[in-house]
């Protein structure tokens, strides 16, 4: 007996996205990336890179300009095959897997949307390559288009969108697969300022509805911080740190991740005995770092003036160089007795005048000492 | 000096012999099409000449052959052009290869067709070949491929000459933009078959489609390749057009102008249709 339309397209649908009817947690992957290396001639691009990212984590891959995080993207997509390595999602390598079938949505900094299909068809593209039905595509297409708020859209073509809109058509392109792994090369970094906020909402929150495991690329550090749980610091092609946006920023790694964070004060000196002692001996703050050569590192916003009151423990005497207004507040450039410099973000008003001096209070739980490096 | 005033004196010169030599070439037609003959003796302004030719059985078969030469040739270089920037592509070496597409382009037709009737010719190096290696009796048994009814000679040339252009536009649209968009339909689950029909053949589309038009417009109206490889009737429309005009009858003048001028029309459509395409496809790759 001859079976009817719609029971055949609703098997082809089924098999064209299995994983469309779990939950929203159900298809996020484990991903485990180990040594891997990447050489373009005789520029590594990528120098044993290991990577972890939990099941329906949000990581940001952060990193300067030709750090190789793109690579790595690609290399996880499946666009870029590495020298030495393993790309592993839940277990299963797919370093032989073409990027067709990898369980990977990508969204890169240009939108790359199809020139001769309209948004609901570009939305829709990636249902119509395994096989789904018509009905099925144009049902899942005005659900992803409600999500990502184009409802009345899906008629138009690329060329008559806004920046902001074709993007939103490329990430809703990306997500109608399902994917469990969602990779985002710099999404935003074409867009303006306030759109790009309004993107990093919208990302987040798709993240959160559908449970999906997200890797972002990002040179931007406050974008980073903005939106993801977890960062990666690369740096010519390692990691050079990782953790929560808090532990990277305030605890990092290693002076590079500090340093990709913003200004930071870095004092060198000796650890002995529970204490860290600047080499002028002017600074000594407790600490559980082992014995050793150390750098401190101490944001400016983490010093404050000290009162009038008598010196406290870990107040340190400076010589004020300049005083520059930035808005919500004073960027105070000073210097030690010995000439390190000091830089103290303060309080608009602060009681600071270019060639005098200042006692600044040092807080011990917010300074970070970093064993070994100099 | 006005910018404008100085951008139409440094193009007054180029301007001076386009309208000399072509708007004053396609009046003068349309005027002695017109039955505006005055070496004739003949002022009267009428359409006979455009009524005789298109009730001509001569003009009726040019026209046949015309198309079918133009559009085959067309067709077949799209296809060929295509397939071969895909192929170029696919093997690497663009720049090198491209180099070599550029070098054929500079080919002038004549000698394409002087190239042709050596090769297809009854005495041609094909059927010389075919001869040599015993596929025929003898060299009259390969089938004409030169001064033929059907006009394969004068294809044959158009479609090699046609398909290096048409491969050059197309290898220019093969550039990164196509390769990211084939990388982001890779992710979207597209296999190699279905990356190439649904998305580098739609995007590749609009610029072989005007490299298309602009080729059909140029086999419609060119004289050299069916004048050497085409038989003196049926011919094409412009040979028809300029045996008229060479007739020793100069009232026969007004009917090759109303040929030349329905050449024109014809020209001007695809040259219409090709700005269109242009258009599109520059609103596309904003």
């Amino acid at each position: 007996m001859r079976r009817r339309r719609h029971e055949r397209d609703h098997e082809r649908d089924a098999a064209a996205r299995p994983a469309a009817d779990q939950p929203a947690s159900g298809p996020a992957a484990r991903v485990a990336v180990r040594d891997l290396v990447v050489r373009f001639g005789s520029t590594t691009a990528v120098d044993g890179l290991d990577l972890d990212l939990e099941p329906g984590s949000f990581t940001a891959l952060l990193g300067p300009s030709g750090c190789g995080k793109s690579t790595t993207l690609a290399v996880l997509a499946g666009l870029q095959r590495p020298d030495a390595g393993s790309v592993r999602i839940d277990d299963v390598d797919v370093l032989g897997s073409p990027p067709e079938h990898r369980p990977v949505g990508l969204v890169l900094q240009k939108p790359l949307l199809f020139p001769h299909l309209d948004v609901a068809r570009n939305v829709g593209f990636g249902l119509r390559m395994a096989g789904a039905s018509r009905a099925h595509e144009r049902a899942e297409v005005r659900d992803m288009l409600r999500r990502v708020r184009l409802d009345d859209l899906g008629a138009r073509r690329p060329h008559e969108l806004s920046g902001g809109q074709e993007q939103r058509v490329s990430l809703a392109r990306a997500l109608l697969r399902r994917p469990r792994v969602l990779l985002l090369d710099e999404p935003f970094s074409q867009l303006d300022p306030e759109l790009r906020d309004d993107m990093r909402g919208l990302v987040r929150r798709l993240h959160d509805e559908l449970g999906v495991t997200t890797l972002f690329v990002t040179h931007d550090r406050d974008e980073a911080v903005d939106v993801a749980d977890r960062v990666v610091v690369l740096d010519e092609g390692r990691v050079v740190g990782a953790g929560t946006p808090e532990e990277v920023y305030t605890r990092p790694d290693t002076l590079a991740t500090a340093r990709y964070f913003g200004p930071v004060n870095e004092l060198t000196g000796e650890v002995a005995d529970g204490r860290f002692t600047s080499h002028d001996g002017t600074l000594a703050v407790p600490t559980g770092a082992t014995a050793g050569p150390a750098v401190l590192v101490v944001r400016p916003e983490a010093l404050a003036l000290a009162g009038d009151a008598a010196p406290a423990a870990y107040d340190v005497r400076v010589a004020v160089k300049e005083v520059r207004f930035a808005g919500t507040h004073l960027v105070v450039e000073t210097a030690l007795a010995d000439g390190t410099a000091l830089r103290a973000h303060l309080p608009v008003g602060s009681a600071v005048v270019p060639g005098g001096a200042a006692r600044l209070a040092l807080s011990p739980e917010r300074c970070h000492v970093l064993e070994g490096q100099r | 000096m006005s910018p404008r005033l100085r951008i139409a004196l440094l193009l007054a010169p180029a301007l001076l012999v386009v309208g000399v030599f072509v708007v004053g070439g396609v009046l003068q037609a349309v005027l002695q099409s017109l039955g505006f003959a005055p070496v004739v003796g003949e002022s009267q302004w009428s359409l006979d000449a455009y009524r005789r030719v298109l009730a001509d059985p001569a003009v009726h078969a040019s026209l046949l052959l015309t198309a079918r030469v133009s559009l085959i040739s067309t067709a077949a270089a799209a296809v060929l052009g295509t397939a071969l920037a895909l192929l170029v592509r696919r093997l690497g070496g663009r720049r090198r290869l491209a180099v070599l597409f550029h070098g054929t382009l500079a080919v002038p037709h004549l000698v394409g067709a002087l190239a042709i009737g050596l090769l297809l010719a009854p005495s041609g190096l094909l059927s010389r070949a075919a001869y040599r290696l015993g596929l025929v009796d003898s060299v009259q048994d390969v089938p004409a491929l030169t001064q033929d009814a059907f006009g394969w000679g004068i294809i044959a040339e158009y479609t090699w000459k046609e398909t290096f252009f048409v491969a050059v536009v197309a290898l220019a649209a093969l550039g990164r933009r196509v390769s990211d968009l084939e990388d982001v339909a890779s992710t979207l689950g597209a296999s190699r078959w279905q990356r190439l029909r649904e998305v580098t053949l739609p995007v590749l589309a609009p610029p072989v489609a005007a490299a298309s038009v602009l080729v059909l417009a140029f086999v419609t109206a060119s004289y050299e390749v069916p004048r050497l490889l085409g038989r003196p009737y049926p011919t094409t429309l412009s040979v028809e057009a300029f045996q008229r005009y060479r007739d020793i009858d100069l009232t026969s003048r007004p009917e090759a102008m109303a040929l030349a001028v329905l050449v024109a029309l014809l020209t001007t459509l695809a040259a219409l249709a090709y700005l269109r395409l242009v258009g599109g496809l520059a609103r596309r790759s904003l």
